[in-house]
């Protein structure tokens, strides 16, 4: 022990007995047990005589600081340590802990001794004979001699050594059990025979071995040979086996039966470390080819070409030549991970030339096909700049000249032109799907929308109703149907045709299941009573339908749109049914997102103007969106209210939507869309440039929907000009004009010159068209005829009209 | 991802229905229950390779680095086991012994 330093040991000399005892207590509370000791054996040296509490603390101060050292590993100093206290304190606290530092410092003979003294008092005694055995059968002499000639550890030392022999020199599986028989199972070398019990049914049954060394405790000396145990029996047996340390490695390579060049395999790999580089793995390959299944290190020796090129050569040079579309494939993939689109583009490309043109191998042409699918998806995925010349549809319709047979690239076909609004196309993508896969109900109800979207509803419900054939329980379908002739019905209600018309709802009856009726077939009877004059009638089935929708706001909704397209007014159905003053109606988020289910529905089935059957419902509609925070309902509600379209809704709806999620694109985008009321020209500047900024986010996180929404706003505006932010100097729009010309290619800019010079208006200087057109032209192509203007007297200079937008012709 | 040939067993030239025995048997010896992160690896190797098409893309784009414990482990087909010497046991007893505590 460190002797207390001369200033310290002068300070607690200087200490008066009190002082001491409360420095003392104050050191053991603070687990200060080195200073503790000093106080306590100071206080002792005082009084030595004194009260025994001093002797337990300064013994418990020993103690706690002995297993301070040991915990450092400094056995020898913390078995020292101890053993101050039985001499100073008259006590033998935890001996096992004495014997247990004695047996790790190597003082085997003395360990022995002390353990033997105090076998009756030992607690831990089963784990310090366990020690104990494992030291004699290591051949520790000092253990051994020290050994009480009836010690168990002793007793059943010889049998033990027969269990081991027996094993590590290859006996049978009986005869090693025979000898295990031998050893107790009380007795100290228990764990190793439950370790060579289960080293033996490695052999044959390897997750039972595991189980057998489960009962192996982790501070067992024979816990090195349960994880060997372990590694062995896993199932992937390679990925534990670098857990284990050299020795036991090289048991368990043994045990799982590896050869040498196995062996020098598995030494390669390990030096190859946790995180190789792309070269050092490949070199790991190439060099232990013989080692490795050929055709796996083809593989693998392929799969990593794209990141390591410099490969090829030797991987030619191994496996033979490659096929002319894999230098392109490579190439691709190489220019992916660099994230290089256009390079991508081309190689992928000559890639799918090449299989197209190989015909040697069936499967080229579907694998052409398959690289032109990847190339559009890389496509959708990052949009090329406009210069790059690819376009998704293009890729996807050459990948059917390939490949006919791929469904789900037909109708990507057809959302794609949907979504540009290429109807035309959208249309024909459709019928060449039904053409191909007449019995898919998947292309069938893509063919219900398209003729939906054509007003063609019989054609529709043609559709529908095979779908059903096909699927009885496609609710879509059925649903489509149920509209067909809901359709119908109203037509022939419009048209007079009441018994048709009877017909007609009696089958979208039949249609709606009991669990999912809506209540429009009812509403629709009520409308029709209601035209035949049957009022009693109209109004029973008006409740009924009323009772089904069960909810005031929907069944308002529902009859207000319903009526509105019986052309009859409905005010004169509302007030009989009773549903109260819409402006109190309580709206929760149920009803809400209900709203918006049903209001999406209609606009599904084409109705118009949707936002005018709300307009009595903007007190209660508000207080229920003031309620939402969830960003997913939000965003739902918002949508429903701008293709409805309900303005003044929709502003109120974003506002509070920012408010919880602060400049989110669409809600930007929706916010000053309904605050402008849907028109570009009413946007203020400040509104402009969150605009304008909300695009760029959308943009930097992949919003593809937001920034489309924005983009076709601003398309109001043909030329995009950026407003002067504030505080910047003005700009001449035809400058700017000019600049955003010369950017684009040649074929769009005299496309969108052509398209602006049909445009222009007459100039209030009613200077004529033919000459306004020339001037512009001249100004925004640099000015080739400009000269001849300004000197003609016939052609006043036109003053530029900042405030003047021109709308994109749809 | 391991290759999925490796993971299921089989070949590349093998058909679409070789390759689902070859996914029940192995989901057969690993249930989800009782091997949830190998059945895993299981089911996301057939879901890479069960059609001619998914082959053929698999082929295509596969661009991860191989697995190369997988690569390793097909090379290190078990022989014959060996047991441990005596002395390579006790030297594993020993280093337990003597090592820090």
């Amino acid at each position: 022990m460190r002797k207390p330093t001369a200033p310290s040991r002068t300070r607690l000399d200087d200490l008066s007995t009190g002082e001491l005892i409360a420095r003392g207590e104050s050191l053991l509370s603070a687990r200060n047990y080195r200073d503790a000791i000093d106080v306590y054996k100071l206080l002792l040296k005082r009084e030595p005589q004194a009260e025994a509490g001093w002797r337990e603390s300064l013994a418990a101060a020993y103690l706690e600081r002995a297993r301070e050292l040991a915990g450092k590993a400094m056995h020898r100093e913390a078995a020292v340590l101890w053993e101050n206290i039985p001499s100073l304190c008259g006590q033998s606290p935890q001996p096992e802990l004495y014997v247990g530092w004695l047996l790790h410092s190597g003082q085997y003979a003395k360990a022995v001794r002390v353990y033997a003294d105090h076998a009756a008092v030992l607690t831990g005694a089963g784990e310090l004979e366990t020690l104990l055995a494992a030291l004699a059968l290591t051949g520790q002499k000092d253990v051994l001699q020290a050994l009480p000639q009836d010690a168990p550890t002793r007793r059943q030392l010889t049998a033990t050594q027969n269990a081991l022999r027996a094993y590590t020199r290859g006996e049978s599986e009986e005869a090693v059990r025979e000898c295990l028989q031998h050893i107790p199972i009380r007795s100290p070398y228990r764990d190793l025979r439950q370790a060579l019990a289960a080293l033996l049914k490695l052999e044959t049954d390897p997750a039972g071995a595991t189980a057998l060394v489960d009962r192996i405790p982790t501070t067992s000396p024979y816990h090195g040979l349960a994880e060997i145990v372990r590694a062995c029996a896993a199932a992937e047996p390679l990925r534990t086996l670098p857990a284990l340390d050299p020795p036991s490695r090289e048991i368990a390579i043994n045990l799982l039966g590896l050869e040498p060049r196995q062996i020098k395999l598995l030494k390669e790999w390990a030096r190859l470390g946790a995180a190789p580089s792309d070269k050092a793995i490949f070199g790991f390959i190439t060099a232990n080819l013989a080692a490795l299944d050929r055709d796996q290190a083809r593989r693998a020796s392929l799969a990593l070409l794209p990141a390591y090129p410099p490969g090829l050569a030797i991987h030619v040079k191994l496996f033979g030549p490659l096929p002319p579309y894999q230098s392109q494939r490579l190439q691709a993939l190489k220019a992916e991970r660099d994230g290089d689109l256009q390079s991508v583009l081309h190689h992928w490309r000559a890639c799918a030339d090449l299989l197209a043109q190989d015909t040697a191998d069936p499967d080229n042409r579907l694998m052409a096909a398959l690289v032109l699918r990847h190339l559009a998806r890389l496509l959708a995925e990052n949009p090329p700049p406009w210069f790059v010349e690819a376009r998704a549809e293009d890729l996807l319709a050459d990948s059917l000249q390939l490949d006919p047979d791929d469904r789900d690239t037909y109708l990507q076909l057809a959302k794609l032109h949907q979504d540009a609004g290429n109807d035309k196309e959208y249309h024909q993508w459709v019928e060449r799907a039904v053409k191909q896969f007449p019995d898919d109900p998947q292309v069938l109800l893509a063919a219900v929308a398209t003729a939906t979207a054509r007003k063609a509803y019989k054609k529709a419900a043609g559709f529908a109703a095979r779908v059903l054939e096909l699927d009885p329980i496609n609710s879509k379908a059925r649903h489509i149907l149920l509209n067909s002739h809901l359709a119908h019905a109203r037509k022939q209600i419009l048209a007079g045709k009441h018994e048709l018309a009877t017909r007609e709802l009696d089958s979208a009856a039949q249609l709606e299941r009991d669990s999912a009726r809506s209540g429009v077939v009812e509403i629709n009877r009520g409308l029709l009573a209601f035209t035949q004059r049957q009022r009693e009638r109209a109004r029973q089935w008006l409740r009924e339908g009323t009772r089904i929708v069960g909810n005031p706001l929907l069944t308002r909704l529902r009859l207000t749109v319903e009526a509105s397209r019986l052309r009859l007014e409905p005010s004169l159905f509302l007030r009989d049914l009773e549903l109260g003053d819409p402006g109190k109606f309580t709206v929760d988020r149920t009803d809400l997102l209900a709203m918006v289910q049903m209001l999406g529905m209609y606009r599904e089935e084409g109705v118009e103007d949707l936002g005018a059957a709300l307009d009595g419902l903007v007190k209660p509609l508000k207080r229920a969106i003031k309620a939402l925070s969830a960003e997913d309902d939000l965003l739902s509600v918002c949508e429903c209210l701008h293709q409805g379209p309900h303005q003044k809704l929709l502003e109120y709806a974003a506002t509070h939507a920012l408010d919880g999620h602060p400049e989110r694109p669409p809600f930007v985008y929706f916010q000053i869309f309904g605050r402008a009321e849907g028109n570009l020209n009413r946007v203020k500047d400040r509104d402009y440039q969150r605009l304008e900024d909300a695009h760029e986010r959308a943009a930097a996180t992949k919003d593809h929907r937001a920034k489309l929404l924005i983009e076709r706003f601003l398309d109001q505006d043909l030329f995009h000009l950026p407003r002067p932010r504030p505080g910047s100097a003005p700009h001449t729009d035809m400058d700017q004009l000019g600049e955003i010309l010369e950017q684009l290619p040649p074929p769009l800019r005299d496309r969108l010159l052509g398209e602006l010079m049909d445009e222009l208006p007459i100039d209030a200087d009613n200077l004529p068209p033919e000459a306004r057109k020339v001037f512009l032209k001249a100004l925004l192509s640099g000015g080739g005829n400009l000269a001849d203007f300004l000197d003609s007297s016939d052609f006043p200079l036109p003053s530029p009209d900042r405030s003047r937008r021109k709308k994109r012709r749809s | 991802m391991p290759n999925p040939f490796t993971v299921l067993g089989v070949a590349e030239t093998d058909d679409d229905d070789t390759i689902k025995k070859a996914y029940l048997q192995q989901v057969r010896e690993h249930p989800p229950e009782r091997d949830a992160d190998r059945f895993q690896t299981i089911r996301a190797a057939y879901e890479a390779i069960k059609t001619s098409r998914d082959r053929l893309s698999y082929r295509l784009f596969q661009s991860e680095n191989p697995d190369l414990t997988g690569l390793v482990a097909s090379a290190l087909q078990a022989g014959p086991r060996r047991r441990p010497s005596e002395r390579q046991l006790l030297q594993v007893l020993q280093n337990h012994l003597t090592g820090p505590k």
